[in-house]
Parts: structure tokens; sequence; C-alpha cells
């Protein structure tokens, strides 16, 4: 698989402040990447370092082999991107400002591909920046980011204020240009969405990235949880930390424990009981980035 | 009109552009018909009974000269209200270029485009030179028109050499403003530096002049070199302008080098 981004090292200094500190991930050709992460911690810098709008202290960024910081005008040439807070001009229509940017881009020509997104999203493209809501303001943003076909796009909070079938209509869009073979880089809050349309996530907390990896991968690597009916009575703090136990929670005669680390001392536990149903269950991507956000923050204590 | 970055900031600014002209427009009609119904004469002999140092303050250092129409329109329109337009338009022109877009991030959409940062910033300052340029335009235009309306005797070459003179010296104001712009990326900051550093160095220009000690100061105003020379009675001065290219040259060049190598916000 070819590497359409690669970002090595990455370190950025504001003064004394680390923003992002040796943060380093690829992102394969065709695949939907998620960078995940509370507020400050580092996304954004990452994604306007590869825009080349934030110098980078130290540590390199190549978007299809060719260097963020020298080559950043061939990289604009076929990138999409939409910043985590996305403003149009308030006396702009819609279609004048998409046009106004397709002229920069010096495709003016895509202008039917503009209307044809517009009508995907039920947005009136004649109604000026200034009279339309944050959700409409934002789909003009998401077309902006799409109407040149782009082989990479780069978008930092791409579904922030769209309802939730506007929300659809994106993913359908993500996904469409993951078929076409395109390259999509998210960053994201909303973890579900993360979760449906990422191949791979990062999480990254206090600028550094803490997991990176499938999606599978990191759902192995966060926490084993599993669901247990007991035909006896038993015990709880016998399922104690001794044996990896995390948490139990009891809902009727059905218990949910979350095991960290090695779950055969578990196994063994629960085997010296009467079990009627025993079954592993997936943690979603929240619980994932919450098991890896807490982990780190015991480890810093 | 969207097609690049210079003609979607002029497009911008059609309607403004009516406004400043119907303005200007109506302030030389006023200014020339007064001049046409009154006896200028008589109303000199009023003024040359005012103290040297109140005339100098009113009218700059040649004082109030009201005997002709040159001295009357030095003293009403080229010495506080011309300047007040054109340094407004271009201090706010060139304020705004870059850091009013860096401050509502439209500014990362247009250089997420194959757009450098130069070629953003020159596109920004040509159009605060032509808006600019509109504002000195008009003024040369709606007064030689209504002179010639009126009958007043009027040199096309002074007027145009004082609205060169205007053009240039707001233009110096307007890429102070850009320069701050491109050091904070804060509007209000570039608009508050330029403005105030022309009032500033109008003070100087008029105030300095009054004072014996103070007087070489006021070779450090631009205003002094906009006026000095008396051009709308002599026409272009040998240098005067130089002192404008110089100031514009500089902090052209120092913005260009600050928004190239600052992290944008």
């Amino acid at each position: 698989m070819t590497e359409k981004i690669l970002v090595k090292k990455l370190t950025k200094f504001y003064d004394s402040f680390k923003a992002v500190s040796d943060v380093s991930f690829k992102v394969n050709e065709g695949e939907v990447f998620g960078l995940i992460g509370p507020n400050g911690a580092g996304k954004s810098t990452t994604m306007r370092s590869m825009l080349n709008f934030i110098y980078p202290s130290k540590g390199t960024i190549t978007i299809n082999g060719l260097d963020s910081k020298t080559d950043y005008l061939k990289i604009r040439s076929f990138i999409g991107y939409l910043p985590g807070e996305f403003t149009t001009y308030e006396n702009m229509t819609g279609f004048d400002y998409l046009k106004h940017i397709l002229h920069l881009r010096k495709i003016p020509e895509k202008e039917g591909y503009v209307k044809n997104l517009a009508k995907r999203f039920d947005l009136d493209l004649t109604k000026k920046a200034k009279n339309l809501s944050k959700g409409n303001k934002q789909k003009i943003g998401i077309i902006q980011a799409f109407c040149h076909d782009p082989d990479v796009l780069i978008l930092d909070e791409p579904t922030s204020g769209l309802d939730p079938l506007k929300q659809q209509v994106f993913d359908e869009l993500v996904l469409e240009c993951k078929e076409k073979g395109k390259t999509v880089f998210i960053s994201s809050h909303v973890l579900p969405e993360v979760e449906m349309l990422c191949d791979r996530v990062a999480i990254i907390k206090d600028g550094k990235i803490v997991a990176e990896n499938t999606m599978s991968k990191l759902k192995s690597m966060a926490m084993n949880r599993f669901e247990v009916i007991f035909k006896n009575e038993i015990k709880e703090k016998s399922f104690g930390k001794s044996i990896g136990v995390k948490n139990i929670v009891k809902s009727g005669d059905k218990y949910i424990f979350d095991i960290e680390g090695d779950v055969n001392k578990f196994i063994k536990k629960i085997s010296e009981n009467k079990v009627s149903v025993f079954k592993s269950i997936e943690p979603d991507l929240e619980e994932i980035f919450l098991s890896f956000y807490k982990k780190k923050k015991k480890n810093a204590k | 009109m969207l097609s690049n970055i210079l003609f979607k900031s002029l497009w911008e600014f059609k309607k403004a552009a009516l406004y400043w002209f119907i303005s200007i427009f109506l302030l030389a009609l006023y200014i020339i018909f007064v001049i046409s119904s009154i006896e200028l004469n008589a109303f000199q002999t009023v003024f040359d009974s005012f103290p040297k140092a109140l005339t100098q303050f009113i009218a700059g250092e040649s004082g109030i000269d009201f005997g002709s129409i040159e001295g009357f329109l030095n003293a009403q329109v080229f010495t506080i209200m011309a300047p007040i337009f054109a340094i407004s338009v271009a201090v706010n022109s060139g304020g705004k270029s870059t850091a009013s877009e860096e401050t509502n991030q439209s500014l990362d959409i247009i250089l997420s485009t194959p757009i450098t940062r130069e070629q953003f910033l020159i596109q920004k300052i040509s159009s605060m030179v032509l808006k600019t340029l509109f504002i000195s335009s008009a003024h040369w235009l709606s007064y030689y028109l209504l002179c010639k309306v009126f009958s007043e005797n009027l040199s096309p070459g002074g007027l145009f050499a004082i609205c060169l003179n205007l053009f240039l010296m707001a233009i110096s104001f307007g890429m102070i403003a850009v320069f701050v712009g491109t050091l904070s990326g804060n509007p209000t900051n570039s608009i508050a530096v330029a403005g105030g550093l022309a009032l500033v160095s109008y003070l100087i220009a008029n105030i300095a002049p009054l004072v014996e000690s103070l007087d070489s100061a006021k070779y450090l105003s631009l205003f002094y070199y906009y006026k000095a020379g008396d051009p709308l009675k002599v026409g272009i001065h040998n240098w005067h302008w130089a002192p404008f290219v110089i100031a514009s040259t500089i902090f052209f060049f120092l913005s260009i080098i600050q928004f190239n190598r600052r992290n944008l916000q």
C-alpha cells in the first residue's frame, strides 16, 4: 500500500509550550484515518502543519511524497481542506463563494459538481452567508473541500453543526471518496462517526500520539469486556484487580466485567464457577478513547 | 469579478466606492459653490488679523490663504477632510487585508488553494492601493469638473499634484497598517496603530513649526511632505514624493517578510 501522508516526529513549540511532541503516523492511499483527542490535544496543530500554515519546530510531513514545507503549492493543488472553525464571507452567496474558491484553484468548470453537492446537502446557494444557519455554513465548508474532487481530504471536525440527516450525507461522501481510492484524514469529536468511517485511528493526548492502529486492534488493546451469567452465587470481591478486573457492573443476573491486560487469570477464575452465559463484548470507540485517556492520566500520576 | 483575490476585494468595494464618490462630489460641490459665491479677498482680510500661530495650526505651515481658490481649498479640503477620507480608506483596507481574514479564519481556505502567502498579500495590497487611488482620483475629478462648471480658475496641474501627494501619503499609512496586520494578525491593532501614527504625524507637521526648538521635528512627519511644497499652487515638488515612496516600499517588503515567516493563527 502506498503511503499518502507520512508524519515523522512532528514537534511544535510555542515559546516553551510544546503543542505537539514527536507525533508520527502514516496514512495509506485509499484509507480513511481518524485523529481523535480532547480539545487542545494537538489535532488542529497537526492538521495546520500539514497545510504549512504552522511551521513545525522539528520533524517532517510528506504528502504524496512531497515535502509540506517546500512543495506546499503542489500539495495544495490536490488537497481539500476544511478547518475546525469554517468561516465564509458574510456578504457573499454560497454560490459566489464556491465559484471564487474554484477560480482560485483554476478549475471554474467544476461549478456543475458544486450544484450537485449542494443538492445532496439540501443547501440553497443563492442565499448570502449572513442569512444562513451555522449548519448551512458548515455545508458550504464541506462542499468547498470536496468540490474539486481532491485526492487527499483533510477535515477538521467536519460534521460540527450538521443535523443527523446531513451527517449521513457527509458519511456517504467520505465513503464514496474511499471507494474511488482517495485518502481522507479526519479529526472529530463524534466518535461513533469516526468508528464508522475510519479504517485506522490515532488517539492524541497532550500533543502525543498514545495509540494508533486499526479499529479492531485498538479495541483489543484498550480493554476486554465480558458478559457473564452465573448459575451459582458469586462473591464480587473475589473478582479483584489481582486477576485484572477493572470494573464490574451488575444488571439483574448479568455481570459485565472490564478486564485490563491478560485475560487468562480472569477466565481461570470464571471457570471455578458454574456459568450459563459467557461472551465477549466489543467496546465502542468512546470507551476505547476514555480507556487510553485514563490509562495515560494514571501513568502520568 | 471573483476570479482572484484582488478582483473579489474590489468587487466588494463597489457599493462603498459609490458612496465615497457621492460624498466627495457633494463636498466639492458645496466648497466650489461657496467659493463662487463669496468675495475671497474680503474674506482674507478677516484671517489676516488672526495670530500666525492660530492660522498655522488651522491650515498648516503656510497659514490661511483665503485670497485664492488654491488657498481656500488647501484650508477647507486638503488639510483635514481629504486626508481623513483617503487615509481612512487606505488604513482600513490595509489593516484588514491579512489580519481580518486571519482572525475570522477565512484565510485558511484561501491558503489551502494553490496560492502563496506573497501572492495573497500582494493582491490585498494592490486592492488597498487601487481603493486609495479611487478616493484620490474622485477628489481630482470632482474639483476639476466643478471648477469648469462654476468657471473657477484652478490649475489642473496643481490639483493633480495635491491629489498625487494625497494618494502617496495615504498609501504610506495603508502600508503601515498592512505591516502591523502581518505582525499581529489583529485588524483592530493594525488600524489603531496606523491611524494613530497618521494623527501624530498631522500634529507634528502642524504644531512643531509653532515652536522654534521643535521645528526640525516636522521633517519626521509624512504630513509635512504632503503639503509643505504647496503642490496645489506650485505643482509636483522635486522630491517631496520620495519619503512616501520610500516608506511604502520599506513597509511593503517588511510585510512580505513578516507574513512569510509567521505561524498563522
